[in-house]
C-alpha cells in the first residue's frame, strides 16, 4: 500500500521562494544550518527559528505534501532527545554551570539546566528543518545538481547527485513492484510475522531489486559514454540559471548571519549562551 | 504516477474468457490489475466467484489470481530456475515431492523443462519471462493476468508465449492481458476492456474498438494500417474488410 | 577515450548507489526486539558496491546516500553519521582490490577476508569517526554517542556477516564461468 504523494521532491510553484537560483537556495540553507549547528547562543536560536517559520509559511506549502515527513521528524526528535537526557541527566549543569533542581529522581534528576539545554536542541530542529524542507520541495533536482558545481564541487560528482535523484522515484517503484510480487507469492512481511521470517521475505525483495538497480548502471554508464560524458575538464549545464539581484540578497544575508555567529561566539565567550550564571 | 483517479468502473470477467485491457499510459490498466491483486486499496468491490475479495490478504487473493509483471527482473529472487518456480509451493508448505511434480509440469507447459537445473542468470530474456509465468501457474490460479507479455519479444517467442497462453484459455483457465498490441489483442483476445484517464470507456469485442471512431480516439488506439489501406482503396466497407483479414489470419 | 579522475562508469555507480541507498535506508530497516535497534539493510548494500566498484565510490555512496536519506526522511543531515558511514565505504572500498568479485570468486578464504574488514570498517566508523564526529559538531555527551556507536557496530556488523556475506556470493555467482551448463532432456 503506498500514496503517492508521499515521495518527498520537488513540486514546480510559483512565489518568491521558487524564483530564487537554487545555488542561491543551497548557500543560504548550508550557511544557515551551519551557522544554527555551530552556536548554542539561545536568543540566536530563537531569532532563527521564527524567522525560519515565517519563511515557510510564506511559501504556501501544502499540509498534505509534508504531514507524513514531519511527523516523522517530530517523532524523531522527541526519540533524540529523550536519549540524550537519559544517557546523562547532568549534561546541562555542566555546561551551565549551575545546578537548580526542577524533580528529585536520584540519576534522572532534572534540572533546570537540563530543560534549558534540550530546549536549546530543540530550536536547532525548529530552525533548520524548515528551511531544509523548502530547499527539498522549491528546488529542481536537475537545478540542485547544477548549483553543487556552481559552488565549486566536481561536475562529475554533482551529476551522481543529480543521477541519484532521478532514479530515487524509479528504484522506489521497482521496490514496492517487487514488494507486491513477493507478496502475491507469499512472502510474510507484517509485522505480525516471525524475525527471522521478515529478514527471509526482506531479502527476497532486496535481492532482485538490487541486481536489477546495479544493471542499470551498466546500461546508463553505456549510454552516457556514447554521449562523450566525461571527456572535458568541465561541463555546462543545461538547466543552468542566471543570479538577479534578489539572489544576492539572500546570500549576502546567510553570510551576514553566519558573521553574527561568530560575534556571539566572542561575546558569549563559548558557543553557550549563558543566563545562569 | 496516477494522474486521474479511477472512477465507475464496472464490469465482469467469465470464466474462460480471454481478455484484453488496453488504453494510453496512465489511463489505469495497471491500476486495475493492482486492485484486483490487492496490491493497493480501493472502495467499491472486487468479487471472485461470488466471494468478495476484501476479507483476503495479497497471499491468499494469490491462490486465486496469479499476476505477472512487465519486467520478469522484479519477479525473480532465487538464483535456481527450480527454486524461483517452487516458491510459491514452499511457502504453502507443500511436500517435497509434489513440489518436484508441480514443477516439473509447470516447466514442462512453459517449455523449461530441459533447462531444469539451470541457474536463471544464464537465461535470455524471454525465457526468464517464461519462468515467471511458471511460478505463477505452478499455484494453478484461476484467474491469470500479464502484463505485456510480448513485450520486447521477437516474433517466435512472441508466438510461442501467445500460442500457449491460448491453450491454457482452451483448457478453462481466464486470462487478462495488458497489452498495446493491437495485432494481440484482435488475434487472441475475444473481448477489449478499453480505458482512458481512469474510466472504463469500452467493454466490447476487440474488432469494434479500431473500427469505431469515437472509441479510437478516445482510447487513443491507432487506427490500423488495414483500415487505412481500405481507405486508401475506397473500399465500400473498410470495417468488414479488416474483420475479413483478421479472421483469416486467426483460422491459418 | 581518455577520462580523467573518475570513469562514467563510476559516476553512474554513485549515482544509482546512492539512489539504491535512500531507497533500502527508507523501507528496508526492521526493528529488532532490542529498543532502537534496527537491522539495517543498507549496509551489507554499500559493502557490495564498495566492494565491486572501489574506495572513491564507496566513499561517495556511503556520503551522498546517508546524506540524501537523512535528508529525505528527516529533514535534516547528521553529518558525523555520514562521514562514518562514508568513511566505512571508502575502507571496505580498499580491500576491493585484493577481492576478485568480478570474476565470480569468492570463496571461503575471500569470506573471511571480507569478514574481517568489514567488523574493522564498522569499528572504525562507528566507535572511532562518529562518536568524536557527535562531540566536536554537535556537543552531544560523550557516554551516549559512544554507546551507540558499540550498539551500531555490533548490529552493523552481524548483519553485513551475513547479509553482505550473501550478497557478495549472489554477486559472485552472477559471473557465469564458460561451459559449465548443458540442456538435459
Amino acid at each position: 500500500m503506498h500514496d503517492e504523494s508521499q515521495i518527498l521532491g520537488y513540486q514546480p510553484g510559483s512565489g518568491f521562494i521558487y524564483q530564487l537560483n537554487a545555488t542561491t537556495k543551497l548557500v543560504f540553507m548550508l550557511l544557515v544550518s551551519a551557522a544554527c549547528m555551530i552556536t548554542y547562543d539561545t536568543r540566536f536560536l530563537v531569532a532563527i527559528g521564527i524567522f525560519s517559520i515565517f519563511l515557510f509559511k510564506e511559501a504556501n506549502i501544502k499540509w498534505r505534501q509534508i504531514s507524513f515527513i514531519v511527523k516523522f521528524i517530530v517523532a524523531f526528535m522527541v526519540l533524540n532527545l529523550l536519549f540524550v537526557y537519559l544517557f546523562q541527566p547532568t549534561y546541562g549543569e555542566n555546561i551551565y554551570h549551575s545546578k537548580s533542581i526542577l524533580i528529585h529522581a536520584g540519576y534522572f534528576t532534572l534540572t533546570i539546566q537540563e530543560v534549558f539545554y534540550l530546549f536549546n536542541l530543540l530550536l536547532k530542529y525548529v530552525c533548520s528543518i524548515p528551511i531544509v524542507l523548502l530547499f527539498l520541495l522549491t528546488t529542481n533536482p536537475s537545478q540542485f545538481a547544477a548549483s553543487l558545481n556552481r559552488i565549486g564541487i566536481s561536475y562529475k560528482i554533482s551529476y551522481a547527485v543529480a543521477l541519484a535523484l532521478r532514479y530515487i522515484p524509479d528504484i522506489q517503484n521497482s521496490y514496492w513492484a517487487i514488494s507486491a510480487a513477493q507478496q502475491a507469492r507469499g512472502v510474510e512481511l507484517s509485522k505480525k510475522a516471525k524475525l527471522s521470517k521478515r529478514i527471509k521475505g526482506t531479502l527476497n525483495i532486496v535481492m532482485p531489486l538490487i541486481f536489477t538497480s546495479l544493471d542499470r548502471i551498466d546500461t546508463i554508464s553505456t549510454a552516457m559514454q556514447l554521449r562523450r560524458f566525461g571527456s572535458k575538464k568541465k561541463r555546462t549545464w543545461y538547466v543552468a540559471e542566471s543570479f538577479n539581484e534578489n539572489d544576492f540578497w539572500i546570500m549576502g544575508l546567510a553570510v551576514v548571519l553566519v558573521l553574527v555567529v561568530v560575534l556571539l561566539w566572542w561575546l558569549d565567550h563559548g558557543r553557550f549562551y549563558n543566563p545562569f550564571v | 504516477m496516477q494522474v486521474n483517479p479511477f472512477h465507475d468502473v464496472t464490469a465482469t470477467i467469465n470464466k474462460g474468457d480471454f481478455v484484453s485491457i488496453v488504453g494510453q499510459n496512465g489511463a489505469g490498466k495497471t491500476t486495475l490489475c493492482r486492485i484486483i491483486c490487492g496490491f493497493i486499496s480501493n472502495e467499491g468491490r472486487v468479487l471472485f466467484n461470488g466471494d468478495d475479495l476484501a476479507s483476503l490478504s495479497i497471499k491468499e487473493r494469490s491462490e486465486k489470481i496469479g499476476y505477472v509483471m512487465q519486467d520478469p527482473n522484479q519477479m525473480i529472487s532465487q538464483k535456481m530456475i527450480f527454486d524461483e518456480v517452487a516458491l510459491g509451493l514452499r511457502l504453502r508448505n507443500y511436500n517435497k515431492e509434489e513440489i518436484k511434480q508441480k514443477v516439473y509440469h509447470a516447466l514442462k507447459i512453459c517449455g523449461l523443462y530441459p533447462y531444469r537445473n539451470w541457474p536463471i542468470s544464464a537465461l535470455s530474456f524471454g525465457q526468464k519471462k517464461r519462468v515467471t509465468i511458471a511460478a505463477i501457474l505452478v499455484l494453478e490460479p484461476d484467474l491469470l493476468i500479464l502484463d505485456e507479455p510480448t513485450a520486447g519479444q521477437d516474433w517466435k517467442t512472441y508466438t510461442e508465449i501467445m500460442s500457449f497462453l491460448k491453450q491454457l484459455n482452451e483448457q478453462g483457465k481466464t486470462i487478462m492481458i495488458i497489452t498495446h498490441d493491437m495485432y494481440l489483442m484482435m488475434e487472441y483476445t475475444n473481448r477489449s476492456l478499453a480505458f482512458a484517464d481512469g474510466e472504463l470507456i469500452a467493454d466490447t469485442l476487440p474488432i469494434k474498438l479500431l473500427t469505431e471512431k469515437g472509441l479510437i480516439k478516445k482510447a487513443a488506439l491507432k487506427r490500423t494500417s488495414l483500415y487505412d489501406l481500405a481507405k486508401k482503396y475506397q473500399l465500400k466497407d473498410p470495417d468488414a474488410f479488416v474483420r475479413a483479414y483478421i479472421n483469416s489470419e486467426r483460422n491459418k | 577515450m581518455k577520462t580523467r579522475g573518475l570513469s562514467v562508469k563510476n559516476v553512474v555507480a554513485i549515482g544509482i548507489g546512492s539512489a539504491i541507498y535512500v531507497i533500502l535506508a527508507r523501507f528496508t530497516s526492521i526493528p529488532t526486539p532490542i529498543p532502537n535497534t534496527n537491522i539495517e539493510l543498507v549496509f551489507p548494500f554499500l559493502a557490495l558496491l564498495a566492494a565491486i566498484y572501489g574506495a572513491k565510490v564507496g566513499f561517495a555512496v556511503g556520503f551522498i546516500g546517508h546524506a540524501l536519506s537523512d535528508f529525505i526522511m528527516y529533514g535534516q543531515t547528521w553529518w558525523s553519521w555520514v562521514l562514518a558511514t562514508g568513511i566505512f565505504g571508502l575502507i571496505i572500498g580498499l580491500s576491493s582490490k585484493r577481492l576478485d568479485l568480478k570474476n565470480g570468486i569468492f570463496g571461503i578464504k575471500q569470506i573471511i577476508f571480507f569478514n574481517i574488514v568489514q567488523i574493522l570498517a564498522n569499528a572504525i566508523a562507528w566507535i572511532a569517526v562518529a562518536p568524536v564526529g557527535d562531540i566536536l559538531i554537535y556537543s552531544e555527551p560523550a557516554n551516549k554517542v559512544f554507546v551507540q556507536g558499540i550498539s551500531a557496530t555490533i548490529s552493523n556488523g552481524i548483519t553485513i556477516m551475513i547479509v553482505g556475506t550473501l550478497l557478495l556470493k549472489a554477486y559472485a555467482g552472477t559471473k557465469i564461468k564458460k561451459g559449465s551448463l548443458r540442456k538435459e532432456d
